[in-house]
C-alpha cells in the first residue's frame, strides 16, 4: 500500500510535501492532481447544497467546502450522496454560530437529494385505505423510500424556497417550521408542515398506529385537520403501502 | 398547545369519517396522466441549472482548468456577513441580534 | 379510482439491439434530453458515466431508459480503481453489474488509473507506474471485472501530469501487455495521447505508432486547457471544457485513416454548452468518419 498512500497523502492537503516518487518533477505537476480533487469536491458540495451555497456566497462556501473535504473525503464514488457529515460540520463552525439555521437547511438539501435518487416504488393509494376500512384504528404504514421529514426551530421551508430559485428574502427565519419531502413520481415535492401535521406524520413514519398518530396530531394543536392531513399524505406519497398484520 | 383536559380519545367511527372525507377528496383531485405530466417539471426537459430540480453532484473523468487558490481566506470573510439572506426589516441573515431584541 | 403510480419505465421492455455505430456520439448530459429528443438528426450513440446511474431510481434512470429506447448507450466507469493497490470494491462491482443488466450497454469501458485508497475516494484519475507488479494487478482486476460483468472491458489510456522513475516499460507496452494477458480491448482517447505527449515531451505520432490500434473499439475526443509548470514547461490539462483542439483532430484523422471508422465520442464535462454546440463537434467527427467509410474493416463492425 505504500506508494499509493504516499501519493494520496497530499491530494487534499496543500501543506503536504510533494510525494517522494514524483518529487524530482515540477511541483505544479503533482498539484494538478491535488487541484482536480479539491475543485471536484468543492463543486460536488456546491451541487449537493445549492441553497447553503447561495446563503454563504461563493467564496465563503468554497473555502468551507475545501476545509470540509480535507477532513471528510468521500467514501463512495456516488458523489450525489457526498456530504452526509456536512450539516454537522456547519453546525460546529464558530464563525457561523449566528446562522443556526444553516445546518437544518443542509439536512433538508440532503433529504432532497436522497429523495431524488430513491428507488422507484409505487405509493399508497386512497383505494388501499378504503379496503382497510374495518381496521382503521390499528393501521400502520410503510414509508416510501423517498420520504423525509424534519422539524426545525427555524423556518427551513421558507429559507430553502427563498434560496432555491426564490428572491432570498425570508420574513421571519426564527420561527419553528417542519418540512416534508416526498417523491411520488420523478419530481421531488417539498411541503411545509404545520406542527400538528408533522406530529401526525412523524408518528406514522415511526410506525405508530393510525389512532395513536391522530392523537399526537391533536395533542400538538387543537386545529389539527385530520382528514386534510390524510389526504395530503396520500397525494404527496408519504407511504408506499399498509403494513399488514404479519408485519410486512 | 393542548392540555390534557381537551385530549381526544378516538373511536373507529371518528377515524372512519376522516378517512372517508380524505379519500373522497383524493378521488376528486386524483391526477390524470396529463396532470401528472404537467407536475413533472423537473423530469425531462428543462431541469438544468434549476436549483429546485438539482440532481446533485456527478462524477467526472476530466481534470479542471479552474485553479483553486487553496488558501484560508474564507476564514476572514467578515463575521456576520456570512449569509446573503435578507430578513424583513433589513437585517442580514444572522440571528444573533434577535436574541438581543428579546426583553431581559 | 385512477392510480398514481410511477410511470412504467422502459425498464421492463425488451431493449432494441443496435448495430455498432460507426459514427460519432456524445456524452449524455441530462439538461440536453429535451433538445436531443426534439433533434431530427440523431447522433450515433450516447455515453454515460456509470457512477451517475448508481442511485436506486428516480429521474436519472427514467431519462436513461428514455434514451436507451432510441440510441445505443455506452457505459463508461470512472471509479473502479483498476490500477489501485487494494482489492476492487465488490459492492461497486455489483452496482456496475446491475447497470449492465438493466441497460445492456453496447460497450463497457474503464480507465487505466486508480481513485480509491483505503476508504477514501479521490474523484480523479490517478496515475500508476508502468511496472511488472502493477501490470499483474491491473490484469487481475480487469479479469475480475470482466468475469463479474460477463463482458469484455475496454481500457482507456490516461492523461498524465507526472511520470514515475520506477516505470519499467512504456505506456503503450504496458497497455498492449494488459490487453494480451487479460483479453480486454481498448478505448483510445486521442486527446489524452496529445495531452500526455505534450506534458512528457514525446511525439504523439510515435505513441500512436506503438499503440495496438487493432484492439481499439472506441475513440474519445475532448478539449484540453493549457497551463504551465513551475519550470515554464507547457502543461496541458484534460479539462473537457471546450472544443476539440485542431492538433487532436489531425491526430484523430490519422488514426481513422489507419484503423477505419469506429465509434467516436465527444466528451464535454465542464462548462457544458448547448446541445447544438456539442452536436456540432460530433458532426465534425462524422465528417472524418465518412471520409474513411470505405476503409472499414469488416471484422471490426462487431464490437464485443
Amino acid at each position: 500500500m505504500q506508494a499509493e498512500a504516499r501519493f494520496a497523502a497530499g491530494l487534499l492537503d496543500p501543506s503536504a510535501p510533494v510525494p517522494e516518487q514524483v518529487r524530482d518533477q515540477a511541483p505544479r505537476r503533482y498539484a494538478v492532481y491535488r487541484n482536480n480533487v479539491t475543485v471536484g469536491l468543492v463543486k460536488a458540495l456546491e451541487a449537493n447544497f445549492p441553497a447553503v451555497r447561495r446563503l454563504l456566497g461563493e467564496a465563503y462556501f468554497a473555502g468551507l467546502a475545501r476545509a470540509f473535504a480535507q477532513r471528510h473525503p468521500p467514501e463512495s464514488p456516488l458523489l450525489f450522496h457526498y456530504g452526509a457529515a456536512f450539516p454537522a460540520y456547519l453546525a460546529a463552525q464558530d464563525d457561523l454560530s449566528g446562522f443556526p439555521y444553516l445546518a437544518d437547511v443542509a439536512r433538508v438539501e440532503q433529504g432532497w437529494r436522497r429523495a431524488y435518487h430513491a428507488a422507484d416504488v409505487q405509493v399508497l393509494e386512497a383505494a388501499d385505505l378504503a379496503l382497510a376500512a374495518d381496521r382503521l384504528m390499528t393501521l400502520r404504514f410503510k414509508p416510501h423510500p423517498a420520504t423525509f421529514v424534519l422539524a426545525s426551530s427555524y423556518a427551513v421551508h421558507a429559507i430553502l424556497s427563498a434560496n432555491r430559485g426564490g428572491d432570498g428574502v425570508v420574513a421571519d427565519p426564527a420561527r419553528p417550521q417542519a418540512v416534508l419531502i416526498t417523491r411520488p413520481a420523478h419530481d421531488v415535492i417539498v411541503t411545509a408542515l404545520p406542527a400538528e401535521q408533522h406530529a401526525f406524520l412523524a408518528a406514522l413514519i415511526d410506525g405508530a398506529q393510525l389512532a395513536e398518530a391522530a392523537e399526537r396530531g391533536f395533542a400538538a394543536g387543537e386545529s389539527f385537520d385530520l382528514a386534510g392531513t390524510i389526504r395530503l399524505m396520500v397525494e404527496a406519497g408519504v407511504f408506499q403501502s399498509l403494513i399488514t398484520q404479519d408485519g410486512t | 398547545m393542548s392540555n390534557t383536559s381537551t385530549r381526544r380519545v378516538f373511536t373507529a367511527a371518528m377515524l372512519a369519517t376522516a378517512v372517508t372525507a380524505a379519500i373522497s377528496a383524493s378521488a376528486v383531485t386524483s391526477s390524470s396522466p396529463a396532470a401528472a405530466a404537467e407536475k413533472e417539471k423537473c423530469f425531462g426537459v428543462a431541469m438544468a441549472g434549476k436549483n429546485d430540480c438539482a440532481a446533485g453532484a456527478g462524477t467526472t473523468c476530466a481534470g479542471t482548468s479552474k485553479v483553486d487558490f487553496q488558501g484560508n481566506s474564507w476564514k476572514y470573510v467578515e463575521k456576520g456577513t456570512c449569509t446573503s439572506m435578507m430578513i424583513d426589516g433589513g437585517r442580514k441573515g444572522s440571528l444573533e441580534p434577535l436574541t438581543r431584541d428579546l426583553p431581559a | 379510482m385512477k392510480s398514481r403510480r410511477i410511470p412504467r419505465s422502459a425498464h421492463d421492455l425488451r431493449l432494441p439491439i443496435f448495430p455498432t455505430p460507426l459514427r460519432s456520439g456524445a456524452g449524455f448530459k441530462p439538461e440536453h434530453l429535451g433538445d436531443i429528443l426534439a433533434d431530427a438528426r440523431k447522433v450515433g450513440f450516447f455515453e454515460v458515466h456509470a457512477e451517475n446511474y448508481m442511485g436506486d431510481g428516480g429521474a436519472p434512470h427514467a431519462m436513461l431508459d428514455r434514451l436507451r429506447a432510441d440510441y445505443p448507450v455506452f457505459l463508461h466507469g470512472v471509479a473502479m480503481s483498476i490500477g489501485g493497490e487494494g482489492p476492487l470494491d465488490k459492492a461497486h462491482l455489483a452496482r456496475f453489474r446491475r447497470l449492465v443488466d438493466r441497460y445492456e450497454p453496447h460497450v463497457v469501458s474503464e480507465h487505466l488509473a486508480w481513485s480509491t485508497h483505503d476508504t477514501a475516494y479521490f474523484n480523479d484519475l490517478l496515475p500508476v507506474p508502468y511496472t511488472r507488479a502493477v501490470l499483474a494487478r491491473v490484469v487481475d482486476h480487469i479479469d475480475e471485472v470482466q468475469n463479474a460483468l460477463g463482458r469484455t472491458l475496454l481500457l482507456e489510456n490516461p492523461s498524465t501530469y507526472v511520470t514515475f522513475d520506477s516505470s519499467e516499460m512504456s505506456e503503450t507496452q504496458f497497455i498492449l501487455e494488459v490487453a494480451r494477458q487479460s483479453g480486454c480491448e481498448l478505448l483510445l482517447d486521442v486527446n489524452n495521447v496529445f495531452v500526455s505527449a505534450t506534458n512528457h515531451d514525446y511525439a504523439p505520432e510515435d505513441y500512436l505508432a506503438d499503440f495496438p490500434l487493432h484492439l481499439v473499439r472506441e475513440i474519445h475526443l475532448a478539449g484540453h486547457a493549457t497551463d504551465q509548470d513551475d519550470a515554464g514547461h507547457t502543461l496541458l490539462i484534460d479539462a473537457h471544457d471546450r472544443p476539440v483542439a485542431a492538433e487532436v483532430w489531425n491526430l484523430y484523422e490519422k488514426v481513422i485513416a489507419v484503423r477505419g471508422p469506429i465509434p467516436t465520442l465527444i466528451e464535454w464535462d465542464n462548462d457544458v454548452p448547448e446541445w447544438s454546440v456539442l452536436k456540432s463537434e460530433a458532426d465534425a467527427a462524422d465528417v472524418i468518419l465518412s471520409r474513411h467509410a470505405s476503409d472499414a474493416h469488416p471484422e471490426l463492425r462487431h464490437a464485443s
